[in-house]
């Protein structure tokens, strides 16, 4: 080169900005105020091109007598930033459209890319029916980012509707059978199921008839604009008639059909043969036929039929009696019992579980286990005694197996060197690493190691890093592994800048603060993962993707894409459920007076105990979140139903000026409920709540909460003359506070962990309050897994107690203030809310002061059930407690079984017609219950069905309960029920 | 009876006309500006050098051409100037850069030459290029002044041809191992190609077995050389390959048409066309 050895005066960059290029223009190879080296320069050029940055690149100098001065100009790259959907109404739509562009975010924008964008747009528009579609594209730059957006503006028009259906081939079926059995009714609108839908139908059409082996496909489609109709080209060909015969066992024909393959692939070879043939060798070896033989043949008859013979010899019908595991140390039982699959029998499975596969499995399970611990040498041997006579002396096929372990020596790690790492990086890895010198040799702790190297290093911006870990045997001790971890960082990343894009409505502060990256800082993908989680949490946005810009670049400094996509604001749900139980209250129980009144005739019936029944609600909500840009939201909900009425407006704060784990919750509503048989309320309540999260387990509510409780006169159910002060309406405000811990694995299911919650509420005249009471709820449940097969024992014990307190009125808690126990989630040997004192007249319940329920759960693991799967399983439970006039009388009568002065309760004679007439009829007594429930897994948690047995159910007097037609006239002597039988969602506690 | 030489020369040529030269990443480049003026004390800015070419992320740039156009000068046979083109030197660039990327990627042990082997090639060399022959070049005088005279160096010849022989040696692992020729392939080339040729020159041929393996090697050279360029055509085809500058799009491979400036220059489907340069988006 001519001008190789004169001095560069300077170095300029043109096209991209050298604070862009920064730190690299201080790296290049030809430096300024040195001699101008060809070779420099060109690696220089090199260099600057390998940053990504740039479309071209070259290298001009203009010289001055000795001097040079080098300028690297270039066409910047620019970038692809998002792709925008506009004008498409269905959100799934729009998404579908919106991948079907198959551009990445971040990734170099160029023409050809949006070109084939355009085109899959509109094929996926097509796709989906739509052939009428206009899509125009514009691109939006930001050179300073050096981004470019791509915006489709698409109108979809009319999707099309099916026109004119072609069948070619022997389908045995006319074209308007083919429509009907492929639903491909003409004008019927297409849809991007159209085509597989049809050919799904048509198959299982054609399974019906047995025909396993028929072909159908589409062959062409053709659309005519002038109609908009799309016409299709199948060709269909039934094939021959499959017959699955099994000689030798019995089998159900539908689970045949789940055993042998060809039904479902539609098909007739020899590897969905031989499928079948091993599934149904595992079949019967489920039932106990460990040494069933199954062999198979087709069978054809010309081109009409194809039979599929399988002959099956079942054996001995075998029981597996026990299975033990010896020689064992290092490990415990119960370590190696979790990995076999070798069973004995029990209760639920009276076979047990054993094949040869199933033992090699186990072997190479327990191997597996000792080897990642260092046994390389460790033996397992099986021994499986079979004999004709069980221990018990039963006659059969009994099998005993025994797995003999031979543990060998333990290796352990010798040396273990860490290499590539500065010595900074090695002090911050050191502390964590699980595998040390010296320790038994773990694999698992090994690969430990190396997924949290990968992740520090990934967290420090160090993209390509790889990590590798190799062991050799030490030469002088055979006992000893040493291993190296070998470490190769490759460059490091930093993050320029953060560009976010898709915020219209959201204050840029709210995603500012959980943003967990920084410009400057190391390009963490840990931390990018976390931005994107936070982001989602705030619930305001229905899409949150990070990208990388320019990721295959080498540029050292990257601006990271955060692509949102805003939810809807507002929000509206709708829905229909329903509770069935007994004791579900009457409606409108009326009292004698009102009846003569209104004319009703004395056919009317109302009952302390309420009926079995089911009640209906519907629900509908209306949400506006995103309020002023941030997470604040407010929330109508309301639900009717027979038993409850509401109307609840709220407003949620849920990070309350900004402080981590603290949120606000402002409501008021209206509450007309029937919870209980013998009165209907109405209360209308406003509460401010403040929640703290103190940590992952644990969390504060404190509260006030003021509310206006009104008992509906016409429904009360007490004695004539308690009616007019029950009856008035009362002010109940005070405030309150609750800690509640909850360590349970899972909240919809539990199976290990805890959930106390401790509720105090105060009530008094100072906050405005017609009822002075103090109320302490405590409620403690424990979740115990246990056994091979995961039985879970539960326990939930509550304790409550209220307090009043003043003079006159303000000692009287109201009705709906009281505490109440019975029902689906507390003592199941009651209907809802009857358990404990009732009205010395009528009979109805009415709630206590004290509150004591334990309820013990056994939850059994879902068995084996034919058609059902494992999805059902079975609990039996037993409930015991009461409510109690006041809480003094909880303990006294923690062993009382029987219900004290019993005959005092049978003696109706008293009319008691003042309810201040102190009576001895008493329910101080715990109630016990006993029962079986039934739990069938949905994705929400499970449906139950509890059935309950009341061992003492409480006898009362009714004196007059306001119903004269009946087949037990009053005065007379009433009893609670003794079976009850509950139908919810979700675990009872 | 086939000279020995022209034998090599044959096979040399074979491999040659695929593999080309060593590029110009291992040598000092002369500037693309012409070599032959020296700009003036003052000058207006003048492009030193540039990206011509991307492939699969890896650029050539046009001092690589410009290298690569000036070792043409050693490649034996070589008939007509003319022929040693901006464009064809780009193609045997982008051929090289292929195989180098293969070679890393398949991660096969690479043959390094002995410095003798390198020696034994380079003194062959000498005796054959045509143009060596008004230098004297079997003399080291006439090979320095060969070598001046086109601004090459010993050092970069041999760098040349070190990476030369890595590349043959990887071809001939890659292809060679599962090529075949019979007796009857022999037998074939000696009657149709081989005696007519002597005959034309009015000389008897030599006998079949003493040339018969001569001809092996240069009917397996010329399999491996269509294997190869069946290869090139599908990495070009699957991978990335980009001509930057519309100077150099007559750069193809076989159907490669000559077409306009405007016209968007392409070395094969699946690659990017490259965007205007200071064209908005």
């Amino acid at each position: 080169m001519a001008w190789a050895g004169l001095q560069v005066t300077s170095i300029k960059f043109e096209g991209v900005s050298e604070s862009m290029l920064q730190p690299l223009p201080g790296q290049l190879a030809q430096q300024p105020k040195q001699p101008l080296d060809p070779e420099k320069m060109r690696d220089s050029l090199r260099r600057l091109y390998a940053t990504g940055l740039y479309q071209t690149i070259q290298v001009s100098g203009a010289r001055n007598g000795n001097n040079v001065s080098l300028v690297f100009s270039g066409t910047p790259q620019l970038f692809i930033a998002r792709v925008n959907i506009h004008g498409v109404k269905n959100d799934r739509l729009a998404m579908v459209l919106q991948s079907s562009a198959q551009v990445q975010p971040g990734t170099p924008y160029t023409k050809s890319k949006v070109a084939q964008a355009d085109v899959a747009v509109i094929k996926a528009l097509q796709d989906n029916g739509y052939y009428q579609g206009k899509v125009s594209s514009a691109l939006q730059t930001d050179l300073p980012n050096a981004l470019v957006t791509l915006n489709y503006q698409i109108a979809p028009g009319k999707p099309a509707q099916i026109g004119d259906v072609s069948v070619k081939g022997n389908s045995g079926m006319t074209e308007k059978q083919f429509r009907k059995k492929g639903k491909l009714k003409r004008n019927s609108k297409v849809n991007r199921n159209t085509v597989s839908r049809a050919l799904d139908r048509l198959h299982q059409n054609y399974a019906k008839q047995g025909r396993l082996a028929a072909t159908v496909s589409m062959t062409s489609r053709q659309y005519v604009a002038a109609t908009n109709h799309l016409n299709y080209d199948f060709t269909a060909d039934k094939g021959p008639a499959v017959k699955v015969i099994v000689e030798g066992a019995k089998i159900h024909k539908d689970e045949l059909r789940k055993l042998v393959p060809i039904y479902e692939e539609g098909a007739v070879d020899q590897d969905l043969l031989n499928e079948g043939a091993q599934n149904l060798r595992s079949y019967y070896q489920s039932r106990g036929y460990f040494d069933v033989r199954v062999s198979y043949s087709s069978i054809h008859s010309g081109d009409q039929q194809v039979t599929a013979l399988y002959t099956v010899q079942l054996g001995a019908r075998h029981v597996v009696d026990s299975v033990s595991i010896e020689g064992n140390k290092y490990f415990g039982k119960d370590v190696i019992a979790e990995r076999i699959g070798v069973r004995a029998a029990n209760v639920v499975n009276h076979n047990g579980d054993f094949s040869q596969q199933l033992l090699n499995n186990d072997i190479a399970s327990i191997r597996a286990l000792y080897q990642g611990s260092g046994f390389s040498e460790v033996s397992v041997t099986p021994r499986v005694v079979d004999s004709d006579v069980s221990k018990r002396g039963k006659k059969g096929s009994h099998l005993k197996i025994t797995y003999v372990i031979d543990e060998g020596p333990q290796q352990k790690i010798g040396k273990y060197d860490i290499t590539g790492a500065t010595a900074p990086q090695l002090d911050a890895i050191r502390p964590y690493l699980s595998a040390q010198s010296g320790q038994p040799y773990s694999v698992s702790n090994l690969t430990d190691d190396r997924d949290l190297v990968m992740t520090y290093f990934l967290s420090q911006g160090y993209d390509n890093a790889d990590v590798e870990l190799f062991q050799q045997t030490d030469s002088a001790d055979k006992k000893l592994a040493d291993v190296t971890m070998r470490i190769v960082p490759g460059p490091q990343f930093f993050i320029r800048k953060i560009v976010p894009s898709g915020i219209h409505y959201t204050k840029p502060s709210v995603v500012q603060d959980r943003v967990m990256v920084n410009p400057g800082g190391p390009l963490n993908q840990t931390a990018l993962l976390e931005t994107q989680r936070k982001l989602y949490d705030l619930g305001l946005f229905s899409e949150v993707n990070t990208a990388i810009e320019n990721p295959e670049g080498d540029e050292t400094y990257k601006n990271v894409l955060l692509n949102l996509t805003e939810a809807k604001r507002w929000d509206i749900n709708y829905g229909f459920g329903f509770e069935a139980q007994t004791g579900t209250p009457t409606e409108g129980c009326l009292s004698v007076a009102n009846r003569i009144l209104l004319g009703i005739d004395n056919s009317y019936k109302c009952t302390p105990n309420g009926h079995a029944g089911a009640s209906p609600r519907i629900l509908f909500s209306i949400s506006r979140i995103n309020l002023r840009g941030t997470n604040q939201s407010i929330t109508l909900k309301t639900n009717y139903g027979t038993l409850e009425q509401v109307a609840l407006l709220t407003y949620q704060d849920p990070q309350l000026f900004n402080w981590p784990g603290f949120s606000l919750s402002l409501s008021g509503g209206y509450n007309n409920s029937a919870f209980i048989s013998t009165y209907r309320a109405a209360v209308s309540s406003g509460s401010l709540r403040f929640s703290e999260r103190v940590d992952k387990a644990n969390s504060m509510i404190y509260s006030f909460s003021y509310r206006r409780v009104a008992v509906n006169p016409d429904t009360l159910q007490v004695s004539l003359s308690a009616i007019p002060l029950l009856a008035q309406p009362v002010r109940v405000g005070g405030p309150g506070v609750a800690w509640i811990r909850d360590t349970r694995d899972d909240p919809l299911d539990a199976h290990r962990g805890s959930l106390t919650t401790v509720e105090q509420f105060l009530a008094d005249g100072v906050f405005g309050s017609q009822a002075n009471y103090n109320r302490i709820d405590l409620t403690n449940s424990t979740y115990y897994e246990f056994g091979r097969d995961h039985w879970v024992f539960a326990r939930q014990t509550r304790y409550a107690q209220e307090r009043a307190y003043g003079t006159g009125k303000q000692l009287l808690i109201p009705l709906p203030e009281r505490l109440y126990a019975g029902g689906a989630t507390s003592l199941r040997g009651f209907p809802l809310n009857s358990a404990g004192p009732r009205d010395p007249q009528t009979g109805y319940p009415v709630g206590g002061a004290g509150a004591f329920v334990n309820s013990f759960e056994l939850r059994s693991p879902p068995p084996t059930l034919p058609y059902i799967g494992t999805d059902l399983s079975f609990v039996l439970f037993h409930d015991m407690g009461n409510i109690f006039q006041s809480s003094s009388d909880i303990w006294p009568s923690f062993f009382r079984v029987r219900q004290p002065h019993s005959q005092t309760c049978r003696d109706v004679s008293v009319p008691y017609t003042d309810y201040n007439t102190p009576t001895t009829c008493d329910f101080n007594n715990f109630s016990h219950d006993l029962g079986l429930g039934l739990r069938y897994r949905t994705p929400i948690g499970p449906i139950r069905a509890d059935f309950s047995y009341n061992l003492n159910p409480p006898i009362y007097p009714v004196i007059y309960d306001y119903t004269t037609n009946s087949s037990t006239p009053n005065p007379h002597v009433g009893q609670a029920g003794q079976f009850n039988f509950f139908f919810s969602i979700g675990q009872s506690f | 009876m086939l000279k020995a030489a022209h034998i090599s020369a044959l096979t040399l040529l074979a491999a040659l006309a695929i593999v080309g030269l060593a590029q110009g990443q291992a040598a000092s480049g002369s500037s693309p500006a012409s070599a032959a003026s020296s700009p003036p004390a003052s000058s207006a800015p003048v492009v030193l050098d540039r990206v011509v070419a991307v492939i699969n992320g890896g650029v050539i740039l046009e001092s690589d051409v410009e290298n690569e156009m000036r070792f043409a000068v050693l490649q034996p046979g070589r008939a007509n100037p003319a022929q040693n083109t901006q464009q064809n030197a780009l193609r045997r660039l982008i051929d090289r850069d292929l195989i180098l990327q293969q070679m890393k990627a398949t991660r096969i042990v690479k043959r390094q030459a002995s410095a003798e082997e390198i020696h034994r090639q380079i003194e062959s060399l000498r005796k054959s290029i045509p143009e060596c022959a008004q230098y004297h070049c079997v003399a080291q005088a006439g090979w320095n002044a060969f070598l001046a005279a086109h601004d090459l160096t010993e050092e970069q010849i041999e760098a040349r041809w070190r990476q030369r022989i890595t590349i043959l040696a990887f071809i001939q692992t890659r292809f060679g191992a599962g090529v075949r020729i019979s007796d009857a392939d022999i037998d074939q080339y000696y009657r149709q190609d081989l005696v007519p040729e002597f005959a034309k020159r009015h000389l008897p041929p030599p006998p079949l077995g003493s040339v018969s393996a001569r001809i092996h090697e240069i009917l397996l050279q010329q399999r491996v050389n269509v294997l190869l360029q069946d290869w090139l055509q599908s990495l070009k085809e699957e991978g990335s390959v980009s001509i930057l500058s519309p100077a150099y799009a007559q750069v193809g491979s076989a159907e490669g048409a000559a077409s306009g400036p405007g016209a968007e220059p392409r070395a094969g489907p699946g690659a990017d066309p490259g965007p205007d340069p200071g064209a908005e988006p």
